[in-house]
Formats: C-alpha cells, sequence, structure tokens
C-alpha cells in the first residue's frame, strides 16, 4: 500500500495545504515551531535527567557504599562520598559468595541455555509464524499458558519428574516389562545441569514461550515474496530457514540471547530448587551468603558489616551482566531498531 | 479437480512441515509442562503427610480449595482480590507511560544512545533477587529523606491539594508517584518492545502527512497509535503476565510459602492453580477484546 493511500484511509485533513497563499504563514508558524522545540528539548532533558536518577539511583547508592568503610555508615556528616577509600567490603564479599566458582557456574549455564533457547525457540516460532496447519492457535495459546503458569505452582512437580527421570516414559515401560520398580531404570538429574538443559532444548525452558512469541512475530513480518523466491531457486523449508529467515531474524536472536541470559541470571526460585548441592550460580550464593552472615555469631549483630558485604555481593552479582549489557548495548539498542516485531 | 487435489496435497504437505517445526516443543510441552501440570492437579486434591515410609496422599475432595476462603475470612480480601486486580492500575500506567518513553527515546537529540542505554539498564538488574536483597536490608527505594521531600509523594499532594484539586485526582497522583520506582523498573521490557515497533513505521508515512498539513497530535493518533497497535496488543499480554506472576504479587507470594514455609503442598496447588485459570482468562478476555482494534499493514 502506498504511503497516499494509507493516509486517504486515515482522513487526515486538508488536501492541498501548500497552496500558493499558504506558503507565507509557514514561515510565520516556523519561528513558532523553532521555540516550542526548544522548549519541548527542555522538558525532554528534564524527564530523561529526573528518570535517569530514579533509575541509577539504587547503583550509585551501592557505588558510594562499597567504596566505604563499614564505620562510617552511620556518620550522619557523609552523604555520597566516601572519607575514605577500602575494598574490604569487597574482599568480603569475594570469599562469601565464592565468587570463583559461582561465577563459572553462572556463566556455564547462562551461555548455555541461551544458546539452546535460541535454535529450539526460532525453530518453534517459525512454525507458527508460516506455516498454516490444523490446531495452530489452541496450540499457540499453549505456548502462552506456559508463560503464565507461574514456576511457583509447578517447580515441585517439576523437580519430583527431574529427580526421577524417565526419559519420557521407556523407564515405566521397562519397569513394566521386568516387573521391577520403575526408579531403578530412572536418572537423577537435580543437581545437574540437565534440570536446566532438557527443558530448554525441549522449547519449555526459562520463559521459552516469551521467545516462541517473539520470534514468530519477528519471521510474520519478513516479507512471504523472499520465501516464494527461495522455494522457486529449489530450496527446502530447512534450507530457506537456515539460510532466508535466520540472517533476517539478527536483531531477535541477539534481542532473546541478551534476555535470556538476564533471565537466567537472575533466576532464583528454580536453580534453588533444582542446584540443592551443586553447580550453585551465583543468585543463590548471594542468598547463602546473606542467611549465613545473619546467622554467623561473630558477624550476626554487626549490622554495618552486614550491609556493607551485602552491598559488595549486589554489586559483585550485576557486574558482570552489566558488562555484558555495556559491550552489547550499542549492538542491541541499533539491534531492535530493524528486528521489526510485529504483533 | 485435479487442481483442487494438488492444493489439498500442497496444504498437507505444509500442514506437515508446520508440525515438523514445532514438533520438538510439542513434545517438551507435553511431557515436560503439561506433566507437571497434571501432577499439580492431582496434588490439588489430595492431603499430602508425610510419615516414614516417605509421602503419603489421601483424597480429600475440594477441601484444598476451600480451607483458606473459610478459615480466614479475610483472605479473599487481603490476597486473592489485590493479586489479581493489581493489573487494573498498572497495565494502563505501564503501557502508556512506555509508549511515552519510547517516542521521547525514538527521537533525535545528543546523548541519545546514553539515555536509551539507561532505560534499559532495568532489565537487566530488576525481576532479580539483587532488588529484593538491597531491599531487605532496608534501602529506601522510595527515596524519602529530607533532601528529596518534594520527590516525595506527601510534599507533592499537599502542594496539589492546597492548589485545590480534587482529592481523587491528588489520590491517583500520589499513587503513581509512590510507585514511579517501580513503574520506571517494571516498563524496560516494554520501551523495548515500543521502540523497536516505531523503528518500523516508514518515514514517507509522516512525511506525506507533514506535506498535507496534519499537525503532530494527529500524526500521532492517524499514523503511530494505528501502527504500533500490534505491538501494544504485545505490550498489554507481556504487562498483564507479568503483573499476575510477578515474584511481588501478593497472591504468587502466598503460593510459594504456604509450600515451602508451611508445607501446604495440596492447598499450594489447588489456590495456585485456580488464580492461574482466572488469570488466564482475563488475559484471554482482554486479549480477545483489544485484538479486534489491531491493525496489520501488511495482512489486508
Amino acid at each position: 500500500m502506498s504511503a497516499s493511500a494509507i493516509l486517504e484511509k486515515m482522513h487526515i485533513r486538508g488536501g492541498n495545504a501548500l497552496a500558493d497563499g499558504a506558503v507565507k504563514k509557514r514561515f510565520r508558524k516556523k519561528e513558532l515551531y523553532g521555540m516550542t522545540r526548544r522548549i519541548w528539548s527542555l522538558c525532554r532533558f528534564l524527564l530523561i535527567f529526573g528518570l535517569g536518577f530514579v533509575i541509577l539511583y539504587p547503583l550509585l547508592q551501592i557505588l558510594s557504599k562499597v567504596f566505604m568503610p563499614v564505620d562510617q555508615y552511620r556518620d550522619l556528616s557523609i552523604i555520597w562520598i566516601p572519607k575514605s577509600l577500602t575494598l574490604d567490603n569487597i574482599k568480603n564479599a569475594i570469599t562469601y559468595v565464592k565468587f570463583d566458582e559461582s561465577l563459572v557456574n553462572s556463566m556455564i549455564l547462562c551461555l548455555s541455555c541461551a544458546a539452546i533457547q535460541i535454535v529450539v525457540c526460532s525453530l518453534t516460532g517459525y512454525g507458527f509464524g508460516r506455516f498454516r496447519f490444523p490446531f495452530r492457535e489452541p496450540l499457540f495459546l499453549m505456548v502462552i499458558l506456559t508463560i503464565i503458569v507461574p514456576t511457583q505452582i509447578i517447580f515441585l512437580p517439576s523437580f519430583v519428574q527431574y529427580r526421577f527421570f524417565d526419559f519420557f516414559g521407556i523407564s515405566k515401560l521397562l519397569g513394566l516389562i521386568t516387573g521391577k520398580n520403575y526408579t531403578e531404570y530412572a536418572v537423577n538429574l537435580i543437581d545437574t545441569r540437565w534440570s536446566f538443559w532438557l527443558p530448554s532444548f525441549f522449547g519449555v525452558g526459562l520463559r521459552s514461550g516469551i521467545f516462541i512469541y517473539l520470534f514468530r512475530q519477528c519471521f510474520r513480518g519478513i516479507p512471504k515474496e523472499l520465501e516464494e523466491a527461495a522455494k522457486i531457486d529449489g530450496c527446502g523449508s530447512i534450507t530457506t530457514y537456515v539460510r532466508i529467515m535466520l540472517p533476517n531474524a539478527k536483531s531477535s536472536i541477539l534481542t532473546v540471547f541478551l534476555f535470556s541470559i538476564v533471565w537466567h541470571w537472575n533466576e532464583y526460585t528454580l536453580t534453588r530448587t533444582f542446584f540443592p548441592q551443586k553447580h550453585q550460580p551465583l543468585a543463590i550464593q548471594l542468598r547463602l551468603a546473606i542467611d549465613s552472615m545473619m546467622s554467623d555469631l561473630a558477624t550476626r549483630n554487626d549490622l554495618a558489616f552486614q550491609m556493607g558485604v551485602t552491598y559488595a555481593a549486589v554489586l559483585l552479582f550485576i557486574l558482570p551482566v552489566l558488562i555484558i549489557y555495556i559491550f552489547t548495548q550499542r549492538w542491541f539498542v541499533e539491534g531492535v531498531e530493524s528486528s521489526g516485531i510485529k504483533g | 479437480m485435479a487442481g483442487r487435489r494438488k492444493a489439498n496435497k500442497m496444504r498437507r504437505r505444509e500442514a506437515l512441515t508446520g508440525y515438523a517445526f514445532i514438533s520438538i516443543w510439542l513434545i517438551g510441552f507435553i511431557f515436560l509442562f503439561l506433566r507437571p501440570l497434571g501432577m499439580a492437579f492431582y496434588y490439588a486434591f489430595q492431603k499430602m503427610s508425610i510419615t516414614a515410609d516417605g509421602m503419603v496422599f489421601e483424597y480429600i475432595g475440594f477441601e484444598n480449595f476451600i480451607y483458606k476462603f473459610r478459615d480466614d475470612i479475610y483472605f479473599f480480601s487481603s490476597t486473592v482480590w489485590p493479586g489479581l486486580s493489581k493489573f487494573v492500575i498498572e497495565v494502563p500506567i505501564c503501557v502508556i507511560f512506555s509508549l511515552f518513553i519510547a517516542i521521547v527515546l525514538n527521537q533525535k537529540f545528543r546523548g541519545r544512545t546514553f539515555a536509551r542505554a539507561l532505560f534499559f539498564l532495568p532489565v537487566i538488574i530488576t525481576s532479580g533477587i539483587a532488588i529484593q536483597v538491597l531491599r531487605s536490608y532496608g534501602m529506601d527505594t522510595s527515596m524519602e529523606t529530607e533532601n528529596t521531600y518534594l520527590f516525595s509523594s506527601n510534599g507533592v499532594a499537599q502542594i496539589l491539594s492546597s492548589a485545590g484539586l480534587p482529592q481523587g485526582i491528588v489520590d491517583v497522583f500520589t499513587e503513581i508517584s509512590d510507585r514511579l520506582f517501580d513503574i520506571v523498573w517494571m516498563s524496560g521490557i516494554q520501551i523495548i518492545l515500543y521502540l523497536s515497533g516505531l523503528q518500523g513505521i516508514p518515514a514517507a508515512e509522516y512525511e506525506a502527512a507533514q506535506i498535507e498539513g496534519a499537525t503532530a497530535w494527529e500524526c500521532f493518533w492517524k499514523i503511530t497509535w494505528v501502527r504500533i497497535s500490534p505491538i501494544t496488543l504485545v505490550v498489554v499480554v507481556y504487562s498483564l503476565i507479568d503483573s499476575f506472576t510477578n515474584v511481588s504479587n501478593v497472591m504468587i507470594k502466598f503460593v510459594y510459602e504456604e509450600y515451602s514455609q508451611r508445607g501446604n503442598l495440596g492447598g499450594s496447588s489447588a489456590l495456585g492453580l485456580s488464580y492461574c485459570l482466572v488469570a488466564f482468562l482475563i488475559i484471554i478476555l482482554i486479549y480477545a477484546l483489544t485484538s479486534r482494534h489491531v491493525f496489520y499493514a501488511n495482512e489486508n
């Protein structure tokens, strides 16, 4: 549809505003326009500055407290800038959250799950976005359902399922044949990363539904002609998907990659359930560190010490994602411009 | 006749390819999602007790669905209703706010890249345990100190009421400003979605409208609002889901604590599932109501 046709459809008034007489009027209008523009840009600056302050406030507070010696916390003469700097809080926090170990755990979990989710969710999204088949809409409603049901309801049944994982019923079948309890053939996936990889691989991992939705919208927005041209050139559907569709969905892939990393990084309920002993990521260690500080006799009553370590631990927790974000940010912010997520 | 058969064959082929693409998800959905969900349904009608032989289940009918309403008369008004009705205020504010910010961020000005990066920042830190931990240590996110008295809602509310505004409007304003922090921190993803949608509107349409003499106001309602409506649908659905399933939702908190602290697996499953069902129905209803007004550019 051409632009003018759309305008006609939308009934925008004034067919020929640029008639001869109107030109002079427009010049006078331009001066007024310049002034309103200046006022608007001032308002815009104030707005962004104010809201930026709201966003940065917790971060600034953390930064101020982390490098402040804890005995200065109660000093009313210090507002933001500490009188002297210290690294003690950070050092304490590193030992409390077992930073080296838990950082590696978090990294492995986030990167692997993000990669798996990109592959599977884009395949599913392509299926939903580009093919017509019976029960497509009800099935897609089920994708939405997987996002709506909160993990708090199904994390316990899931735990039982992964504790005695029966390979989609194969163990039960073996149990029936041999007459033994099926748990003999079941595998324990708790405390292994499979408890995250498996659902991610089958498209029902952490917020996979949202990613499927995003990919479906993205593929729906890509012109049909591209696909038809590929078909005429003799591409099968897999080849079309890999060679034509995926390169056009680069920015969606990037979005999903970043979201997936961030959400896995911040996940607490599920990681706590599936990793009771091993592979514990930073999010769990952060909570454990605080609990152990509160129960430890030496530190229980020392609130200033606790606060110092907590602020430092939170900084350590968000710093890795923050660094990833700073490096991908430009790419990401530019990336969403062309992603064309359409409803 | 032959043509129709060929078309039928092609349609079947397309359907099969479609199923092939979603098959992995379908397997996972049935075995890794529906099965746990079914188990939760099963638990909802059972009473679990832990004995020497392990967990023992006993069928008790609908007891798990009603016990809480019977034992605690304030349960509905204190937990269920706030959990379900939170979206009525939250979602419209979130949608309007994120669209407004996205439009501002979409304009050309110096420091735009920095401003955009800033507004996406909450996506990274929020929803995480970091903010919870900070709040549990009493870090005031509401910023009520002497220095920022004007920013705190009491100060503004007093100024507004002394300016002669009706109390109702002042109350709404107080509500918003009290939650300003939450609103800003909640809207990160919505802003991203809107921004990407705004980038997708062809500039030619605005140029044509300007030549025809349309004002910015008309441009917004006749072009931006219409063109952005598919994204608005996504944003509304996302905000609804977020409002229903966020960890800060009182109902979700209750469902989690009912099991993890009081060990009542049946009650937790029953009340959680019924809550989900109601939330799902609300979402479908709103989806159906709004999707009628959505304009798809390449599907007419």
